[in-house]
């Protein structure tokens, strides 16, 4: 049995190494990992209950369909959220704790919606560029195209929060039309 | 006698080994119930318990980029939606400009955020789009298969997901990924990126960024429905993916792509 001791020390060496890793495993591995594939079950779980925050469309519609028949807009195949960001307090459902306002189904309205009325949005997708698809509308020089557009009856000629006075931002063309 | 002794126990040896080895083997053989298992062995094993309605998925993502304008809307929907740290992008648009001499520019300042402002470049640009990218969702995925401590994982409808608890910020994955994606969150130390808005589409919602494109150049959808349009133009367009010859088999699916695009 003398001669063996060697032998014996290797292989427990590997016992005790087998041993720690299987109780390695148990211990500092999550209960839930493999339970799906090769990761944590939980996680995937916990991936997909994160809280959304853009609404979509449906959503806004629930209160501002009427205000805005958005059928015959130019700007319908825009979708709200890309221009107006739902701020949380904005529309806040019954169920956590708004209060319904008279008309108003689902949502309590507790904070205005901030509306950018400077051109600036409007440049993010109508400035030209030579890189954009040639037959979106698009305006090559923004001084010359407001000064042609301009009428004197609009007052003092702001280049910076020009486009909306002549553009209806839901409406664009159809308003265009119209001098105030 | 001796010698033979000698002789006797380095047989011995030698047959104790032999058994040690195929004991340590038949320890390993010992299968972990479903660990290492691919989407369609869980799926004919039926070893799901919870969220059954997983394997009725398996997602796609389509980018036209004849479409796109370059508004940004999807890179400020995705840090809206996300909640991603400023300068990293999980999602960002180039602008390709090539020139009548041929030279192809690039730039995306602020990962297109904010559109572009306009760039002057020499000569006359003779063609130009704007390129926006994501992570690609491969299939034969090069940053989950580095990853040491299988933070990273794709989930059984094809999302590419990184476990935050379990990633060590070793920043390997970010290095392996071919289309630059991932980063290290700086506040968390952990790698992050896209998840295809993994908790919208479970919910089945669009991504963000498709939710917000005026243009409808991002699409989204899933290949197991057969009315998906996503599947449609899959099936029936002329499809390409980023740097193809890397056999990474992504899943994100461009329509008119160019040859300068890299």
């Amino acid at each position: 049995m003398k001669n063996y001791s060697h032998v014996i020390t290797v292989f427990s060496v590997v016992a005790v190494a087998l041993l720690g890793m299987q109780i390695a495993l148990t211990t500092l591995q999550s209960d839930s990992f493999g339970k799906y594939g090769r990761f944590r079950g939980d996680h995937i779980l916990e991936a997909s209950s994160l809280p959304t925050k853009h609404k979509g469309d449906d959503n806004c519609l629930e209160c501002h369909e009427n205000e805005w028949d958005m059928a015959d807009a130019k700007h319908a195949a825009v979708p709200c959220e890309n221009c107006h960001f739902l701020p949380k307090a904005h529309a806040v459902p019954a169920a956590d704790g708004g209060e319904p306002k008279e008309g108003l189904a689902k949502y309590a309205r507790t904070e205005k919606m901030p509306i950018d009325s400077s051109g600036e949005p409007c440049k993010r997708c109508h400035l030209f560029l030579p890189s954009r698809p040639a037959g979106f509308p698009q305006v090559k020089n923004v001084e010359k195209h407001i000064k042609d557009g301009w009428k004197k009856t609009m007052g003092e000629l702001d280049v910076k929060s020009a486009c909306p006075r002549c553009h209806n931002s839901h409406f664009p063309k159809a308003f265009a039309k119209v001098s105030i | 006698m001796i010698q033979k002794k000698k002789k006797k126990s380095r047989r011995e040896f030698l047959k104790m080994a032999a058994a040690g080895a195929a004991g340590m083997l038949v320890v390993t053989l010992i299968p972990k119930p479903s660990s290492g298992q691919r989407i369609h062995d869980i799926e004919e094993a039926g070893q799901l318990e919870r969220a059954p309605d997983w394997m009725e998925h398996y997602y796609a993502y389509v980018v036209d980029t004849t479409k796109c304008i370059g508004c940004g809307a999807c890179v400020r929907a995705c840090r809206r939606e996300n909640d991603t740290p400023e300068e990293y992008f999980r999602t960002w648009v180039e602008r390709y400009q090539i020139t009548d001499t041929g030279h192809v520019y690039i730039d995306a300042p602020n990962g297109g955020h904010d559109s572009f402002p306009p760039r002057d470049v020499p000569g006359n640009v003779v063609k130009g789009f704007f390129l926006p990218k994501i992570c690609n969702h491969c299939r034969n995925t090069p940053c989950t298969q580095v990853c040491p401590v299988n933070a990273s994982y794709e989930s059984p409808q094809g999302a590419v997901l990184v476990d935050k608890k379990s990633c060590i910020g070793c920043g390997y994955c970010v290095q392996a990924c071919p289309y630059d994606t991932r980063y290290i969150d700086p506040r968390t130390h952990t790698a992050d990126k896209c998840t295809w808005c993994y908790h919208r589409i479970t919910k089945g919602l669009m991504p963000a960024c498709v939710t917000v494109c005026p243009t409808k150049a991002r699409l989204f959808g899933d290949l197991k429905k057969k009315d998906s349009p996503v599947k449609e133009i899959i099936d029936t367009k002329r499809v390409m993916v980023l740097k193809p010859e890397l056999n990474t088999e992504p899943y994100c699916f461009y329509i008119g792509l160019d040859k300068s695009v890299r």
